[in-house]
């Protein structure tokens, strides 16, 4: 009885080694891999969103562009649908621009973009139009010159 | 350095509430480090429902000034309170317990590193932080728009606000919106945590060195600190299975003879910090019931329930009474034919050497070897603690509205089971204890 005692035990002390030797190097390449987050109070949304839109200081970008759009004017974010990281900057525009409420527009692969009488974001789709502004590569803005 | 001083305000106003309500709950002093725990577990849960319901009259520096003086009355009524409790004994650390705390002070410092290297995640950001972002700039109370502003539904305006409110808070102190700073309060729930773990998996080991190596070995679990959900991304999980580890250690107290009332406390917060807290509420409230009826209290059997019930009810009225938008998660109708997808995606998540190791391996021979040493009411408690909201989350992908149910399995499994991964370890604990419980011997025949 003692001996299967101590064989129980002797089982658990190789099964955690185990478990600690497997894990450990997790952790620390973890620590190692990752870099410090340049402290700043929107650290978080520019660096998730900076590799999005492949611009730096994103949220000032963003937050610049919605403080030109009226606050009585309708908003529009079109977008292809399923496309995640289009869904990602919408999430981040809607976040940075409150109270304005912003309707969301998704397009079948080959639809056209249709035209609103909104300020308008096209994310993800090569959008030429005139008084376009672009915010990087992937996301622009078009304010309707009628716009109060 | 005014970030600083708002930190520390934030938190000693925290700490002060908390140590208050502990105070009322238990009838002994405490270890420090377990008064550290309930304090930071009971005070984030009185400051941020009290600035929930601050909010409906008062809102900026007003309700910075009563939400403060509320902490601060608690505190100083804890305090006197506190001076009546009898001393704890204290028994002097061996140099073993020196170097473990020694490893634990590093193992500390690595989940605050990890947390100022990593960013808020998706959800930490857009669910999370975006409630207390808004709560901030609207004086410290959520605008009721936002619930029914169907352009932020991908936000969950229906989770409830223990962990935006008191990022609200400490945004109050800071004076600012800081999404780096906030990070740093991630790290406090991993240490409330580890400070209950490590006197319940004494208490369920009965050996304080296979105690403190839980503590030791628990942050090594991949998804801890490598997933979403894990403590560095902002998500509410681990704060969940921190609330959650202590209200079983206190359940478990419980059931040895102590006061009920902790339990109560904790177990009530659970459905305030994420919606999945419902469950976990009445898996623990049902056992509590179950023990006190067979105690024969009946009443105080029906009477654990009210505590939690009002809680949720409180928060469904709020959402009805604002005209929230209600969950697109789930759908009315069940979708048996999910069953057999839903326990394959189970499985390969469980073997998920990436984000488990082989830990999940370690819980099945914890609980197999329970099953043959140690039959008692405790090993049958803990293991309905993990069993029941293992089988209610999983059974909730019946209902899923989502297009395709495997990604919504793929996506939120993983955080679910890291809620259930404290008390896994509490059944690793109670595998390891050294002399097995003795089984009470049944009643010799009566003479004839």
């Amino acid at each position: 009885m003692k001996t299967l005692r101590q064989i129980y035990f002797v089982a658990w002390a190789l099964l955690l080694s185990i478990f600690a030797i497997l894990a450990a190097p997790k952790l620390w390449q973890n620590l190692r891999t990752g870099h410090v987050v340049s402290p700043s109070p929107t650290a978080s949304i520019d660096s998730l969103l900076g590799s999005v839109l492949e611009i730096r200081e994103p949220s000032a970008h963003l937050t610049e562009a919605a403080a030109r759009i009226s606050s009585s004017q309708r908003t529009v974010f079109i977008s292809q649908r399923d496309d995640a990281q289009c869904d990602f900057v919408y999430s981040a525009i809607c976040y940075l621009s409150w109270p304005r409420k912003i309707d969301k527009v998704e397009l079948a692969p080959n639809e056209s973009i249709p035209q609103f009488d909104a300020a308008t974001f096209v994310c993800g789709i090569d959008a030429a139009a005139p008084q376009t502004q672009s915010i990087g590569p992937h996301l622009k803005l078009h304010i309707p010159s009628s716009s109060p | 350095m005014i970030i600083f001083a708002g930190f520390i305000a934030a938190f000693a106003t925290i700490l002060f509430a908390g140590f208050g309500a502990t105070s009322f709950l238990v009838r002994s002093r405490l270890t420090k480090s377990e008064h550290f725990a309930l304090a930071w577990l009971l005070g984030t849960a009185v400051v941020s429902f009290t600035l929930w319901l601050g909010g409906f009259v008062i809102r900026g520096v007003a309700l910075q000034i009563c939400v403060s003086a509320i902490c601060v009355a608690f505190g100083v009524i804890g305090a006197r309170r506190w001076r009546k409790f009898a001393n704890v004994a204290r028994t002097p650390r061996s140099h073993f317990e020196k170097i473990f705390i020694a490893v634990f002070a590093l193992e500390l410092m690595s989940i605050l590193y990890l947390s100022i290297q990593h960013t808020l995640g998706w959800d930490g950001l857009t669910v999370w932080e975006m409630k207390a972002r808004y709560a901030f700039l609207n004086g410290g109370a959520l605008p009721t728009e936002y619930f029914r502003d169907t352009s932020r539904w991908f936000s969950h305006p229906e989770y409830p606000l223990l962990l935006p409110l008191t990022e609200s808070w400490f945004y109050t102190w800071f004076g600012d919106v800081d999404q780096f700073w906030i990070k740093l309060i991630f790290p406090i729930w991993y240490a409330a945590a580890m400070s209950i773990l490590l006197l319940a998996a004494e208490q369920l080991s009965g050996n304080r060195a296979i105690a403190w190596i839980i503590v030791l070995l628990f942050p090594l679990v991949p998804a801890i600190h490598n997933a979403p959900g894990g403590i560095a991304v902002g998500y509410a999980d681990v704060p969940l299975a921190a609330i959650y580890l202590a209200a079983i250690f206190y359940l478990v107290r419980f059931l040895r003879g102590e006061s009920i009332a902790p339990f109560l406390a904790l177990a009530a917060s659970l459905p305030w910090m994420k919606r999945e807290g419902v469950v976990l509420w009445f898996v623990l409230t049902l056992a509590a019931a179950v023990v006190l009826w067979t105690r024969r209290s009946r009443t105080l059997s029906i009477l654990s329930f009210v505590p939690g019930i009002c809680v949720i009810l409180a928060w469904k009225i709020f959402l009805a009474a604002v005209r929230a938008l209600p969950s697109r998660d789930f759908a009315m109708r069940p979708n048996i034919s999910r069953a057999s997808g839903i326990l394959h995606e189970f499985w390969l998540t469980l073997i998920d050497r990436d984000l488990w190791g082989i830990f999940w391996g370690l819980v099945a021979f914890a609980m197999i070897a329970l099953c043959i040493r140690e039959r008692t009411r405790l090993t049958a408690v803990l293991l309905w603690t993990f069993f029941a909201p293992l089988a209610l989350y999983l059974a909730t992908y019946l209902f899923s509205a989502w297009p395709d149910y495997i990604a919504h399995i793929d996506t939120s499994l993983p955080r679910l089971l890291i809620q259930l991964t404290p008390v896994a370890w509490l059944l690793i604990a109670l595998a390891l204890r050294s002399t097995t419980t003795p089984r009470p011997t049944p009643l010799a025949p009566p003479p004839a």
